[in-house]
């Protein structure tokens, strides 16, 4: 036994280094050259998982269950291993979004309900009291052990409570720091890590190797006891089963996740992601040095105490006193100390944050009466609300200890708070993965898991205490059986974890995702949720609609921060140019930093006046949440309209090149169709200028080829030239109201030769009077003689029989003529009026045309709104039809 | 068989016809014209002499559908193609396959007159060689078997003791069939024999 002072003095001088290391690391902070920006350091702080629970605790689990104390190690194990998928995501998260504590994480997450950031604080601060209760009662059972009772107030765990208040307070909350950082405590809470492990490597070694030799020795003994023996078989002890095994690894996977101190030092007191990378194997290593001694330090206790009056929590105590080992005992209570105060010192300073900026503040906001909003300088109430907090958050620890702390061993009282924080997983985890969870579902999830939680361990708690009445437990409430809080709806057989995990867990996931998917999630919250969901495709949040002046901004910013702060954030903000629109979205994301998200929503909806929305507005804001969604859809959307240009381009182009291939054509057929009269035209005109002693008959012969060929020539270029104008639109129209039947009958006339000369008849049958048409008398004639002549031509000379005939059909007058000729197969119908096409030779003779007639022909009667086809069978004749339609209101004039 | 090299004319227009026909009946060129290559098909017999002046483009088969045909037929008549057209593409098609000249429309009656007198030169050149194959190939196949083997190694250059030894026969006998396939033969030296022959294979070489 120590001597009481000497212990107390050590202990606060112990307590004074971690304030010199803390203040010191500030100091380096301040001057720009932070100690903590190291992964090493970083993975140190998250060590901040082993606490007292550890640090006493494992050892009396494996006295009791052997391996049983594992699975609280291995799940942190097994979750870090996943943490470059889910942390960096979260980091990512909460660096962009500013987030200040666990609870405004999810209340950001769920449309910055402020609602939400309400019910994680309540959760995690009753889930946690048992926990920073397990630290007070470590510690002063520690104390007990090493120095006996404190003699003037024996009351030893409500001094430790005070103590570390006060400590956390000195240490959290000197000042306000906009981005929650608290670069002293991690560099306490990093060297606290590394304490409390050489003192536990210390008494492990002491252990093995000093009072016993070697693990060998200690197992070997272990084995030859037939009480203990059973405890070296795998899962061997008592609570041994593979289910709870498998609950136990799960719920500390959650706890390395959710617990508040845990996310504090993980995301809140992140430097810098890539210190993930060392973390994600340094951590695993800590867990396993701390755990290499519980064993043997365990089986020496059990040795060395075979009678059980000693409790197994504090053999790394009591083996080293009896051996009047009193230096390593010193040490040991250190180490504990380390381990209790670290992880007070964290969870208060989180859970402190969260009571300020989730709890307290937006109801003080709302609470108009208070004017909160138009008081100058509000970091004196901020301060004020966190170091309440703290008291209060330890005073409720003590009372927890008090009430039920003597009932349940150091292990099952962390156990309790394990399981309320994974109470969180359901809407943290669900809220960065699924854009579908909503508030309601969130809400819901969390308060149904909350209430299984209470019923099914923190009632039987109190119970077990004596609190409540123990029938409670053993018959149900009000005598219902099937509501026994250790085995509800009958589920017996498991241990209490194992159960409450189970209904907890179905309760929590069912609410969060059956009214997730029962409501679509609103326009904040869809905001929201791509917001953290996508984080890692487009970074940055989207502005907030409304206006503020600039000086009301400074104002607002400047009640929370101090002056100086805001006045060297506005300072920033004017250096980097940033436009007067942005400022809101800003001052917000520094205030969220210092009062959490919601809060800082709602402090500066105050100052903001946001548009009134109209319906039209409503719709852009929806189109601005899901246009997020949308992001890469449009993309997509984007390369696909350009690979639709590209093709109506290529299209195009084909198209083109196809008219210029056509246009050569032409130009090449042309040139061939002027070239061949042009050769007959030369030839002969140089016979006859060479050979001027040709006979008279054969000079006669030669000039009347060459007055065929230059008429056929210059129709020809007539013709083309008349193609042209027809094709390109120039063609010039002289339109008026024409009798057909006067123009067929001189048309008939003007052909008559044409017709006597092969002895054909041409017969007109055309009725006494028709209405008048609308068109361009000329080019009429023009169509009428086409057809005429190539009738002439086709038909038999001496047998042909050329019928014209006019008829009135429905609004048009219809023209046919028909001839006994050879008749055109149908393969040439279409063909025939092509540019250069001819169906075949007359039998008179080579065919004259120039294959341009019918194409001319069709073009004009399609110009006057009317239809030229063909009807014919091969060795039948051929009718050549067209139709013109009735000029308006001509029926009734003729 | 027509001997009186006569120049065919086949042209769909009239006026060319009738142009032709002057133009070579009145140089003392006896000339035939037909408005289609099927007109030309149905009256021109194979080895009749003379040439083709033919347009590339025709109602029914085509100049150069025509040329494919008579090439298949295995006639060998010259052709002189003429085209309105003026492209490269075409010329370029019709000499490759196998065509001695062209001409352009609008021509030149005189510069036609001489690409048509070439051609009957050509055709006339084309026939002797044809014809003094003929002779070879008939004296050749009067050979026996034994003096086609001496003629071979002669004309391989061997001595006629080592001509003796391949066929195992004695000197005196390689020298009298020596004798007796230059008399079949109708040379008066090794030499004239040796150019002959190798004349003859150089002609039996695919063309290319």
């Amino acid at each position: 036994m120590l001597e009481t002072p000497v212990v107390v003095a050590i202990a606060f001088a112990y307590l004074g280094l971690l304030f010199a290391v803390a203040y010191y690391a500030d100091q380096r902070a301040d001057a720009g050259r932070s100690v903590i920006a190291s992964p090493y350091i970083y993975s140190l702080s998250l060590a901040v998982y082993a606490t007292a629970w550890t640090f006493y605790g494992s050892v009396g689990r494996a006295a009791d269950n052997g391996v049983g104390f594992l699975p609280i190690y291995i799940g942190p194990t097994l979750m870090i291993a996943l943490w470059w998928v889910v942390m960096r995501k979260i980091l990512r998260i909460s660096k962009q979004n500013r987030i200040t504590s666990l609870a405004d994480f999810i209340a950001s997450r769920y449309g910055k309900s402020a609602l939400l950031g309400g019910v994680v604080t309540v959760i995690a601060v009753i889930g946690i009291l048992p926990y920073i209760s397990l630290q007070l009662k470590a510690v002063s059972a520690s104390f007990t052990t090493v120095a006996g009772a404190l003699p003037p107030l024996a009351d030893t765990a409500l001094w430790v409570a005070l103590i570390l208040a006060a400590f956390t307070i000195a240490f959290g909350t000197r000042h306000i720091d906009n981005a929650e950082h608290h670069e002293g405590m991690v560099a306490a809470i990093a060297f606290e890590s590394l304490v409390k492990l050489l003192a536990f490597l210390a008494v492990g070694a002491w252990v093995t190797w000093g009072l016993y030799s070697g693990f060998g020795d200690i197992f070997a003994r272990v084995a030859a006891e037939p009480e203990l023996a059973p405890m070296l078989a795998p899962f061997g002890g008592v609570a041994g089963d593979y289910s709870s095994w498998i609950w136990l690894t799960i719920l500390s996977m959650l706890a390395i996740m959710f617990l508040p101190r845990q996310f504090q030092v993980t995301v809140i007191e992140n430097k810098d992601e890539g210190h993930l990378r060392k973390a994600i194997w340094l951590f695993p290593l800590y867990m396993l040095a701390i755990n290499v001694f519980v064993l043997p330090i365990a089986f020496g206790g059990l040795l060395h105490f075979p009678d059980g009056a000693v409790d197994a929590d504090s053999f790394v105590l009591t083996l080293p006193m009896s051996q009047n080992q009193e230096l390593l005992a010193l040490v040991v209570f250190i180490g504990g100390l380390s381990a209790a105060t670290g992880m007070v010192i964290v969870e208060t300073i989180a859970l402190s944050t969260m009571v300020c900026n989730d709890l307290v503040m937006p109801v003080l906001l709302r609470m108009r009466a208070l004017r909160l909003s138009e008081r100058a300088d509000l970091t004196g109430l901020l301060l004020g609300i966190r170091r309440g907090a703290i008291v209060l958050i330890l005073l409720l620890g003590y009372l927890y200890f008090k009430i039920a702390g003597e009932a349940y061993a150091l292990v099952s009282i962390g156990l309790i708070s394990f399981a309320a924080v994974a109470q969180f997983a359901p809407a943290a985890l669900g809220g960065i993965f699924w854009k579908g969870g909503t508030r309601r579902g969130a809400l819901a999830g969390l308060s149904a898991g909350f209430i299984v939680w209470c019923y099914t361990l923190l009632l039987p708690a109190f119970a077990r205490s004596e609190w409540l009445p123990i029938g409670f437990l053993e018959h149900g409430p009000f005598g219902i059986e099937l509501l026994k809080p250790l085995a509800l709806f009958g589920v017996a057989g498991l241990d209490q974890i194992t159960h409450a995990m189970i209904w907890s867990m179905v309760a929590n996931i069912g609410c969060y995702v059956g009214l997730s998917l029962a409501q679509a999630p609103g326009a904040e919250e869809r905001r929201q949720a791509t917001l953290f969901v996508d984080v890692f495709r487009h970074p940055g949040t989207p502005p907030r609609r409304g206006t503020a002046s600039a000086p009301e901004l400074f104002n607002v910013l400047a009640r929370f921060v101090g002056l100086k702060a805001a006045s060297d954030a506005f300072g920033e903000f004017s250096r980097q140019k940033i436009p007067e629109t942005e400022l809101i979205h800003l001052v917000e994301k520094q205030l969220a930093g210092v009062i959490g998200a919601s809060s800082a929503h709602i402090m500066l909806a105050s100052v903001v006046k946001e548009e009134a929305l109209t319906l039209d507005q409503v719709r852009t804001v929806l189109d601005e949440a899901s246009q997020i969604v949308l992001y890469s859809h449009r993309l997509e959307q984007k390369s696909q309209e350009l690979e639709r240009a590209t093709e109506e381009l290529r299209a195009a182009n084909a198209r083109l090149q196809e008219l210029d291939r056509m246009k050569d054509e032409f130009v090449s057929i042309v040139s061939h169709e002027l070239r061949t009269p042009l050769t007959s035209i030369r030839s002969f005109t140089e016979i006859l200028h060479d050979n001027p002693q040709l006979p008279a008959a054969e000079r006669a012969r030669f000039l009347g080829i060459v007055i065929k060929e230059t008429a056929r020539l210059s129709r020809l270029i007539g013709q083309v030239l008349d193609v042209s104008r027809l094709e390109s639109g120039r063609a010039q129209w002289h339109e008026s109201l024409i009798d057909l039947r006067q123009v067929i009958e001189d048309t008939a006339a003007a052909t008559g030769q044409l017709f006597r000369e092969r002895d054909a008849r041409l017969l007109c049958s055309l009725p006494a009077r028709v209405p008048r048409v609308r068109a361009d008398r000329d080019r009429i004639v023009q169509v009428l003689v086409n057809l005429l002549s190539n009738a002439a031509k086709f038909v038999e000379p001496g047998r042909g029989r050329v019928e014209i005939a006019l008829a009135e059909e429905a609004g048009a007058l219809r023209i046919d003529v028909s001839d006994n000729g050879p008749g055109i197969s149908a393969e040439h119908q279409e063909l025939i009026f092509d540019k250069f096409r001819q169906a075949g030779d007359p039998p008179s003779g080579k065919a004259e045309g120039s294959g341009l007639g019918l194409y001319i022909s069709r073009r004009i009667i399609e110009h006057c709104g009317g239809r030229l086809w063909v009807a014919s069978r091969a060795g039948h004749g051929a009718c050549f039809s067209f139709t013109l339609p009735l000029a308006e209101g001509a029926a009734k004039a003729a | 068989m027509n001997q009186v090299p006569t120049a065919y004319v086949v042209d769909d227009e009239e006026s060319i016809r009738s142009l032709w026909e002057w133009l070579l009946a009145s140089n003392g060129i006896a000339v035939r014209t037909f408005g289609s290559a099927a007109a030309f098909i149905q009256s021109y017999r194979s080895g009749d002499a003379g040439c083709l002046v033919l347009d590339v483009r025709l109602p029914g088969m085509s100049g150069p559908e025509l040329q494919d045909y008579l090439r298949r037929e295995g006639i060998g008549i010259p052709i002189v193609f003429m085209s309105a057209h003026g492209d490269v593409r075409t010329a370029v098609n019709a000499m490759k396959g196998g065509a001695v000249d062209f001409i352009q429309k609008p021509f030149d009656y005189r510069e036609a007159l001489a690409i048509v007198r070439r051609a009957f030169e050509r055709d006339v050149q084309e026939r002797s060689r044809k014809a003094r194959r003929a002779q070879l190939a008939e004296r050749l196949a009067a050979l026996t078997e034994r003096e086609r083997g001496v003629l071979q190694r002669i004309v391989e250059g061997k001595a006629n003791k080592v001509i003796a030894a391949e066929l195992d026969i004695s000197v005196k006998t390689v020298e009298a069939h020596r004798a007796k396939v230059m008399e079949k033969m109708a040379v008066d030296s090794v030499a004239e024999l040796v150019q002959r022959i190798i004349g003859f294979s150089l002609m039996e070489a695919p063309r290319g």
